[in-house]
């Protein structure tokens, strides 16, 4: 192994300034569940590893009316202990469920997850779902990204050097609606996903009133399905309609071969889970 | 069948490493010597390459001590010394001398005051490359003519044989006449299967630890199956007296076979400490352990023939293995295949065809089975695609041809055979047919929906050792010292591993029941090769069966010294007096028969002959079994292939064994699931890919994407249904036999079966996965879509 630095700041504020001072030589460590790995795999070259587990300014659900705000060290075990996620905000806690095992989901945060920006993220296809923005912040400097435009590439984001993520926030107003969460991997725990799904649903009068999609490793990022959402709304659902949004979800993926899956599979996959999450949340609403 | 009362075989006790469970076992890795240096190895990025030069001078310069090509001896050997020497293809040296032969494979390695420094030295370590081949990495490229050689030369015993079109050896077995055999048959099917290279994921990787003596000599602590082997291979290659290797025996943290052989960093390590004149510590990464080892893979070309009745006439079986870069014994391999092949089923007339091939990949090695899970797979498949051939029950047919009680097991290939005393086949098959409920099965026709659910069976067995009324080509005995203390306490000295499955266990039992000492009383301690007679290895499922028989030979000598020493305190004759054990006193006591209140405890007995200088009571044997009893097992798996994603779950199993007496109930057990866990894992999921071109792993090394499967993709408990069968080994220690290997057996054949059974696809390479799955249901759609098109068409 390489030589490395390590801080452990106390503080938010500490952490801006030495990322304001230190810029890309420094790597934030959260749960350093992607970190340690990557520094194994020789992915990432000898830097400053500033380590913000212990912040506990950043760990922290909230809510405040239909406003939610989650701190970006809160961990995957964290979400699955809070009461409020599991009785209202219970897609992000399905998604949580199938994240890795139990050691790990002790370690992993949310802020880690999107940070990394894996096109398997476990997390962001609910997220994206709900319409989540980031708050990002630098020394003296605050701003929101959605999580939409955050994901750039695979392990690109929108973050600058000087940058981190303090917190997540969403609006519960989608949360009314059901939601839900598919994952399939090669193993029932600890397995990268081949594909997942998230989907909240809103159907009026046997019409599709809203209905927002977010699907894992089915392109190089977390991918919002905007063509089949648009596709589906104000219409009547019936099989013949769900065969032809699936159309719709093989025409916005392009998943990646590699020794998980290969592409064509993903696809076809993406196809089925799609109209999988559909039918269970149609059928728990009617 | 012999009833017998037992006082301690067949109980459970706790378990006798105790450190395990509070974490106070010392494993090779945490051995830790004063002045260790650590060592790190320097491996190939290259499958196939020549070594022009390799130059460390810039490490030395930083205060590492370095080894390269040229400081190791030139001695060729084979890692796995358990076949007798004329049968041993040696191909290997320390460190390669002239070329690379596989992605990871070992080149250079340095030592230094820590590991740190070591890892910078390493980097400092100039190779010059020389030719580079593309690398061969299927078994049809390296046939090729123009296939580069990755031996030339290698030796057979002291024999110098020329490789020819990266052919290893072969093996070609002929019984009957299977030409007359083929022309009796009415109905004949041939298929072809394959089997891929897994790894072993054992939990500890492979460390040692080197301490060279002021004498001369070394002491060494390894990661090893078989500690006896890895002194006489230390004292070959480094040309040390036997007596001056003194191997440790440290806990292992399990194996499934992978240190058989001596592991490639040990002689690495020792070399260094010889070196450098200072104990020297060497442990695997993960990444170093992934590019150490595999499972032999296999391809299976199998044809049988039977009569209408289903009476087996002849099997034509030709097997091809491609062993990466160095040969670990491929050739007892290649027999034990025909071994397994020809014990399975009455073919009475057989050709059998093997090929062994080198490729520029990992060596691959046994791992639970040694072939057995492997040709199980194309057997039983054929067994079932022939009984609906026949339409016939596949469990019919099976019993119709089962090898069994009477006839002739092939316990270790050709030549290590012996008569079957004891066989719970058609118990097994019949009983577990009632729990499996096996006659509500469906045929794949009558199912739909998008989950389909289906029932599969499969048998399998694994020898118990390698022992047979006559030693063949494969070395089988295990030894003991067993001596009373003075306080009536017993110790076991023997060099007899236990990976974890509960040898030592049944070791200490068996002592205990033999003696009528308390289990608690019977010790069994990591020991050496110094203070330990011969034994071959904890392999071939043998640990029971002949470590455990050596075990209770000494036992009963003690025994005998006791008795006769007993007697002259009584003034009696050693046949009057009477051995058992008092449990309230918490100890064994003798008495003349028929007055057992004048009873004496075994620990007044052993005090006195100890106050007065009679001595110890204590013996010291080996012992050579002449048997190799099959240990018996069958599966009846269901499975649900979800035909929209190709998913497949398992929600229920029926596991029947056949050990005769069973010496740890629930070690025996915990064998059993978990080799239905990594049963699974060789059926729907491992599998270690090469990337063609470069010849790496595509994992990496890294088991983030070596997956196996978790306790999730097992049934859940009240589904998983263990029994044993009743049957006693007459030739076993108490009865017993074994288990380990033979409870992997028909794992992966079960599930394929189950899996035909639900969608009536039969799948004829493993893993199993999803994506294949899929990809064969939308094919039968097609295919059936279009037959149907075809039938409208005919009607008109
Ligand atoms: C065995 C195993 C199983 C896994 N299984 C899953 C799984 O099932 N699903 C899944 O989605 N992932 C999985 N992962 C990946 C990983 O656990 C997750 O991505 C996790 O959420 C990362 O969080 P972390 O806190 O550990 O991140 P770290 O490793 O600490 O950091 C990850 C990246 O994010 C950056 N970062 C972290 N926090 C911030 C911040 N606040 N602001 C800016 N940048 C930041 C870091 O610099 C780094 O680049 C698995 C990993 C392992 C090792």
């Amino acid at each position: 192994m390489s030589q490395f630095r390590y801080i452990s700041p106390k503080t938010k504020e500490e952490v801006l300034k030495i990322l304001e001072e230190e810029k890309s030589e420094a790597c934030i460590v959260a749960g350093g569940s992607n970190v340690l790995p990557y520094i194994r795999d020789k992915i990432i070259p000898p830097k400053l590893l500033l380590d913000i587990s212990g912040i506990e300014e950043l760990n922290y659900i909230k809510k405040n009316g239909s406003n939610w705000r989650i701190g970006a060290t809160t961990t995957i075990s964290d979400l699955i202990s809070s009461k409020i996620i599991r009785e209202e905000c219970n897609i992000l806690c399905q998604a949580a469920e199938q994240f890795a095992d139990p050691l790990v989901r002790n370690k992993a945060t949310i802020g880690g997850n999107l940070a990394d920006a894996s096109p398997a993220a476990d997390t962001a296809p609910p997220l994206l779902a709900l319409d989540a923005g980031l708050e990002v912040e630098s020394k003296g400097k605050k701003r929101e990204i959605f999580l939409k435009d955050f994901f750039l590439g695979p392990r690109k984001t929108a973050l600058q050097d000087d940058e981190m993520i303090t917190g997540i926030n969403f609006k519960s107003d989608s949360l009314n609606k059901p939601g839900c969460f598919i994952k399939l991997g090669l193993r029932q725990a600890m397995a990268i996903s081949v594909v997942t799904v998230a989907m909240v649903l809103e159907i009026e009068e046997n019409r599709v009133k809203d209905i927002r999609v977010a699907m894992g490793s089915v392109a190089p990022i977390p991918l919002r399905l905007f063509n089949a959402e648009e596709f589906l709304k104000n219409k009547h659902l019936n099989d013949d309609l769900i065969e032809e949004a699936k159309n719709k979800v093989y025409e916005e993926v392009n998943p990646i071969s590699d020794i998980r899956a290969s592409a064509e599979y993903r696809c076809y996959i993406s196809g089925i889970l799609f109209k999988r999450a559909l039918e269970k949340l149609t059928n728990q609403t009617s | 069948m012999e009833k017998q009362q037992f006082d301690f075989v067949g109980k459970d006790f706790a378990i006798k490493n105790v450190g395990k469970v509070t974490g106070k076992e010392v494993y090779s890795g945490d051995v830790s010597i004063p002045g260790q240096l650590y060592a790190v190895v320097l491996r190939s990025p290259y499958a196939h390459a020549e070594i022009k030069k390799v130059d460390y001078s810039e490490a030395e310069k930083m205060g590492a001590i370095c080894i390269g090509p040229e400081d190791v001896p030139d001695y060729l050997y084979n890692e796995r010394i358990v076949s007798i020497p004329d049968k041993t293809y040696r191909d290997r040296t320390v460190l390669p001398k002239d070329k690379v032969r596989h992605v990871g494979e070992a080149l250079a390695t340095c030592a230094a005051e820590t590991e740190e420094e070591a890892l910078a030295a390493l980097k400092k370590i100039k190779v010059e490359w020389g030719r580079k081949w593309k690398p061969l990495v299927t078994l049809e490229e390296a046939m090729e003519d123009e296939a580069p050689p990755i031996h030339d030369y290698v030796y057979l015993g002291e024999e110098k044989v020329k490789i020819k079109n990266n052919i290893a050896c072969t093996r070609d077995i002929e019984v009957g006449d299977m030409e007359r055999g083929f022309e009796e048959a009415d109905t004949v099917v041939e298929r072809t299967f394959s089997t891929p290279r897994i790894y072993h994921l054992q939990m500890e990787t492979k460390s040692a630890v080197c301490v060279p003596e002021a004498d001369g000599g070394i002491t060494v602590w390894v990661t090893s199956q078989g500690i006896h082997n890895v002194r006489i291979l230390l004292g070959n290659i480094f040309n040390l007296p036997l007596n001056k290797v003194n191997v440790k025996r440290v806990t292992l943290g399990g194996s499934f076979g992978s240190s058989i052989q001596m592991n490639s960093i040990t002689p690495i390590c020792v070399a260094l400490a010889l070196k450098a004149k200072r104990p020297v510590k060497l442990v695997s990464t993960r990444e170093d352990d992934l590019y150490d080892h595999a499972k032999y893979p296999l391809i299976t070309k199998l044809k049988v023939g039977a009569k209408k009745d289903g009476t087996l006439t002849a099997a034509h079986c030709r097997v091809w293995v491609e062993i990466g870069g160095h040969n670990i014994q491929a050739y007892p391999y290649l027999g034990c295949v025909a071994g397994w092949f020809a014990s399975l089923y009455r073919w009475k007339n057989l050709k059998y065809e093997g090929k062994a091939v080198y490729t520029n990949k990992v060596p691959t090695c046994a791992m639970q089975g040694y072939g057995n899970p492997q040709i199980n797979f194309a057997v039983e498949s054929l067994m079932d695609i022939l009984a609906e051939e026949l339409g016939m029950d596949p469990i019919e047919l099976r019993l119709k041809n089962y090898v069994g009680k009477g006839e002739e097991f092939w316990g270790q290939g050709p030549t290590v055979r012996s008569i079957i005393r004891s066989c719970g086949v058609e118990e097994m098959l019949v009983e577990g047919a009632k729990l499996a409920e096996w006659e509500k099965r469906t045929l794949p026709l009558e199912k739909e929906g998008e989950i389909r659910r289906g029932i599969g069976v499969a048998r399998g067995f694994h020898t118990s050792g390698t022992g047979g009324p006559n030693p063949g080509e494969t070395i089988d005995y295990s030894g003991a010292t067993i001596k009373i203390n003075e306080d009536g306490s017993v110790d076991v000295l023997t060099a007899l591993m236990d990976h974890g499955g509960g040898t030592w266990e049944a070791a200490a039992k068996i002592v205990a029941e033999v003696l009528k000492v308390p289990y608690e009383k019977v010790g069994i301690y990591n020991v050496d090769t110094r203070t330990t007679v011969f034994d071959v290895n904890t392999h071939a499922t043998r640990g029971v069966y002949c470590g455990g028989g050596a075990v209770k030979y000494v036992a009963e000598k003690v025994k005998e010294l006791l008795l006769n020493y007993a007697a002259t305190l009584f003034k009696d004759l050693p046949e009057n007096l009477e051995l058992s054990c008092n449990h309230e006193l918490g100890q064994a006591v003798i008495y003349p028969r028929e007055i057992p209140e004048n009873y004496k405890t075994l620990g007044e007995i052993a005090e006195y002959a100890h106050i007065t200088s009679w001595g110890t009571l204590a013996y010291t044997a080996t012992l050579r079994q002449k048997n190799c009893p099959p240990c018996f097992i069958t599966h009846f798996v269901e499975v649900e292939v979800n035909t929209r994603t190709g998913e497949i779950s398992i929600p229920r199993a029926v596991i029947l064994g056949d050990s005769g007496t069973i010496l740890n109930p629930a070690l025996w057990e915990g064998q059993i699931i978990g080799a239905f866990s990594r049963g699974l894992g060789f059926a729907l999921l491992e599998e270690t890919k090469y990337d063609l071109k470069e010849g790496k792993l595509e994992c990496k090394g890294m088991i983030t994407d070596y997956k196996i499967p978790t306790t999730l993709e097992m049934p859940k408990l009240d589904n998983l249904l263990v029994r044993s069968a009743h049957t006693y080994e007459p030739t076993g220690p108490f009865g017993a036999k074994g288990i380990g290997e033979a409870a992997l057996s028909s794992v992966g054949s079960a599930v394929a079966n189950a899996i035909y059974n639900a969608i009536g696809i039969r799948f004829y390479e493993l893993p199993i996965t999803p994506e294949k799955v899929l990809k064969a249901w939308k094919e039968k759609e097609r295919e059936e879509s279009q037959e149907r098109v075809g039938d409208k068409l005919n009607e008109y």
